[in-house]
């Protein structure tokens, strides 16, 4: 995986109703990351707008993130990743990598884009050989 | 090992886990408030068998949950 790079990433963070974020109306080209029922990572785009008149809807640059093929992902996973990868796709997994805090957005196509915090991102990079 | 399962994540190592506490229940029978918040604060049953408990996953969807765990097998299971 040494070709490969933690890149940081601009979007948006979005605390709301659960209710609001499972309808909300996306923005042509972002990706939707669903840390859980209330709080979502939407990855490039404009603004997004939710029903829910409470939501918290900020700019996010507090991650970084590499898209991993099938084969890096498989690696990953053997050497570095403790729990078990979910079976479906599109799917999230978040936990440990390598020790580190992170999150993998597992894509239909068997790719992945790996997640996390900008201020372990060189941590991470070090530990599972990324640049 | 100690594995947890949190509800949004799924079963994980317990290292990815901050222990919040034990779910503080008092009893019906202890009616006066200052009596109760002492209870609340202080008194711990250390039970044998499952026990409901506040758990962080500090790792992975950064969320307090609640969880049963059966201080015997560490088992866990879904509060009632």
């Amino acid at each position: 995986m040494a070709e490969r790079t933690l890149t940081p990433l601009a979007g948006w963070r979005i605390v709301a109703e659960p209710g609001a974020i499972d309808v909300a109306p996306w923005p042509d080209g972002a990706e939707v990351v669903r840390i859980s029922a209330d709080d979502a990572f939407v990855i490039g785009g404009a603004q997004p707008d939710l029903a829910d008149p409470h939501a918290i809807v900020t700019p996010e640059h507090g991650f970084a993130g590499v898209v991993l093929d099938a084969d890096a992902l498989s690696r990953l996973a053997e050497c570095h990743v403790e729990w078990q990868l979910p079976e479906g796709r599109p799917a999230l997994a978040q936990g440990q990598i390598a020790g580190v805090p992170g999150k993998l957005v597992l894509r239909e196509d068997g790719s992945a884009l790996l997640l996390v915090a900008c201020a372990a991102a060189h941590e991470l990079a070090e530990r599972v050989g990324l640049t | 090992m100690l594995r947890v399962t949190c509800p949004t994540c799924g079963t994980r190592p317990y290292e990815e886990f901050r222990y919040g506490s034990l779910f503080p229940v008092t009893p019906d029978s202890i009616t006066d408030p200052d009596a109760r918040q002492v209870d609340h604060a202080w008194m711990q049953d250390n039970v044998a068998g499952p026990i409901t408990e506040r758990w962080f996953h500090e790792a992975g969807c950064r969320r307090w949950f609640t969880a049963v765990r059966d201080t015997r097998t560490d088992a866990w299971s879904q509060p009632d």
